[in-house]
């Protein structure tokens, strides 16, 4: 237990001095196993073990199809699509950009491939019709959290390899928080525009509707494939992933003739660098778990966390599990594969559900994105906007406690996530 | 989109392009393998039925290619958040150390993997019959070049007199 006390510590205070993630989890791993008078070579083995698992495949192949979808122009049309759609109304393009990120999660698994897409489109296109910087700012950061809630979704790949759930059931348990979430982010800007008076762009037409959504029409098959493929039990989410890279690279380089061969290789060659060490740290990341579980970590945080709560409420050992998470989510990224493996056998002992964890695991991976220290989402969104981090967090608030308020009635009403699940599965 | 070498010298361009080129292969044998099967099981009820085994043994390499990359491309994952706040002599400081301390520990991995394909690395796959060495061979390689990566990173900072 001491053990693995000191392998914790020495993986903080590595992150925290800008070690780089992999040699620091490496370096917890080797402590742990070494100190706790395994063989070394267990390390390489519990990688090797770790890595490999059909499921992981997905994360890769989400990625790609992913980063082939922006090579290819595709954000543009579907920009294209939601404004003509949303547009017209008050504060419009603030509704485009939730629409966006809504349509682009439904095709791509991370909120930072969102912002690198739509972000870029939709900042500036926000700051030219008259919105302040750090609102533009804003409202794409928070907005590109709902693209990890609606499938494909790499928190949840990575999720589902770390825990063992069903990552079909993961993406389907996302379908519902997410629509709602992109929902009430939109009646926010509602009730926001309204106040500060933002005027009205444009009118409404349905001829441009069916325009834009005529010319955004293939990109959608993604969706179609990845969901209607799950719910009909067609396919696995690894294969589902394999044809979403088929057709995003058949429709950006032979349908709409947006990408090369030459750009078609650079946006394999991107999907590799960004996943390829990502993988590497969920391997680590089993082979920490493992030399945790043998050291009783997860029975004494357990002890932890009924002590903190004073009880056994399962809500509110929910909601310790989870303020342990957010806080964690505030300093890592990617959060899932070094915060799991530690409170999965916990999680287990109080009989948590693992869908529904999951789904919150999710939430927790969106505030820590939009929380600085690390706040990823307002890194980007500065860098597009050229405004001050703070002053977008600032701007941020509304959205931001919308974003908890949604988290807590998560929690609190299972359901939304599990319902879905459950009903597929029948 | 954008070139990731731009500013490289040729020799880092010719490595950094001849390890991606593996990795870009192995990408697409991954795609093509899990795209054939999934259609071959209901176009033709027929799959490759060392195709999941080839895949699974093909990630470790995927990992380590897309890894090495990102180490020399300066993209691997870190922690900025405290140390870009740091003076700049003593964030220079800790950057060349953290590239120190992950160039020790990948040694150390890659040395503890010999070991590892020396007890299993004879054991050959279930359907191909191939020696399981030649996919962890992944573990050595990969951690020997990363540390490798990270010195000469470590190296180049030092000379340049900044931080990472």
């Amino acid at each position: 237990m001491i053990g693995s006390l000191i392998a914790i510590a020495i993986l903080l205070v590595l992150l925290v001095a800008g070690v780089p993630m992999v040699a620091a989890l490496l370096t917890a791993v080797a402590f742990n196993f070494v100190y706790g008078g395994q063989w070394a070579i267990m390390v390489p083995q519990t990688m090797v073990s770790g890595v490999s698992q059909f499921t992981l495949i997905a994360l890769p192949l989400f990625v790609l199809s992913g980063v082939i979808m922006n090579a290819g122009g595709i954000s543009g049309r579907l920009f294209d699509f939601a404004k003509a759609l949303v547009g017209w109304m008050r504060g419009g393009l603030a509704q485009v950009n939730v629409l966006t990120s809504m349509f682009f999660g439904g095709m791509i698994g991370s909120s930072t491939a969102d912002l690198a897409g739509s972000g870029s489109i939709l900042i500036p296109a926000m700051k030219r019709e008259g919105y302040p910087s750090e609102v533009a700012a804003a409202v794409s950061a928070s907005s590109s959290g709902v693209g990890p809630l609606i499938p494909p979704s790499s928190p949840m790949i990575l999720y589902s390899a770390v825990t063992g759930t069903s990552l079909g059931a993961l993406f389907i348990a996302g379908l519902i928080p997410g629509l709602l979430l992109g929902v009430a982010f939109m009646l926010c800007i509602g009730v926001i525009s309204a106040r500060r008076g933002w005027v009205r762009h444009g009118a409404f037409s349905a001829a441009e509707i069916w325009r834009a959504g005529w010319r955004a029409s293939l990109a959608f098959g993604t969706p179609v494939i990845i969901v209607g493929g799950l719910v009909l039990g067609v396919f696995t989410p690894s294969e589902g992933g394999a044809f979403a890279v088929v057709y995003a690279a058949l429709l950006s380089t032979v349908v709409y003739r947006t990408l090369s061969l030459a750009g078609l290789y650079r946006a394999i060659a991107a999907a590799l660098q960004m996943t390829g060490e990502l993988l590497i740290i969920v391997s680590l990341s089993f082979a920490l778990g493992s030399s945790l579980s043998s050291a009783q970590a997860p029975q004494a945080l357990a002890g932890i966390v009924d002590a903190v709560v004073m009880g056994d409420d399962p809500f509110l050992r929910l909601m310790a599990l989870m303020v342990l998470a957010i806080i964690a989510g505030m300093f890592l990224d990617p959060l899932i594969p070094v915060l799991v493996p530690v409170i999965l056998p916990t999680l287990l002992l109080f009989d948590v559900d693992l869908l529904h964890f999951g789904v919150l695991m999710v939430m927790a991976v969106v505030i820590g994105q939009l929380t600085p220290p690390l706040a990823i989402a307002l890194i980007i969104t500065s860098g597009i906007a050229r405004t001050d981090q703070l002053k977008i967090f600032r701007a941020n608030m509304p959205f931001f406690l919308l974003i908890i308020a949604f988290t807590v009635l998560l929690m609190a009403v299972p359901a939304l996530a599990t319902w879905l699940p459950s009903v597929v599965q029948r | 989109m954008a070139d990731p070498d731009a500013g490289a010298s040729p020799f880092d361009r010719t490595l950094n392009r001849l390890v991606e080129a593996a990795g870009v292969a192995i990408f697409l044998a991954i795609v093509s393998i899990v795209f054939v099967n999934a259609t071959g099981r209901y176009a033709f009820s027929s799959t490759l039925i060392w195709g999941d085994e080839l895949v699974l043994s093909l990630l470790p390499w995927l990992g380590m290619t897309g890894m090495f990359l990102a180490v020399r491309r300066r993209a691997a994952i870190r922690i900025g958040a405290f140390i870009d706040r740091l003076p700049p002599g003593l964030g220079h400081v800790m950057g060349l150390l953290g590239s120190i301390i992950a160039a020790a520990i990948f040694t150390w991995l890659a040395i503890v993997s010999v070991y590892y394909m020396g007890f299993f690395g004879s054991d050959r796959t279930i359907y191909l019959q191939i020696q399981k060495g030649w996919f962890m061979s992944a573990m050595v390689i990969g951690p020997a070049l990363a540390a490798i990566a990270y010195l000469v990173t470590a190296w180049r900072d030092w000379k340049a007199g900044r931080a990472p």
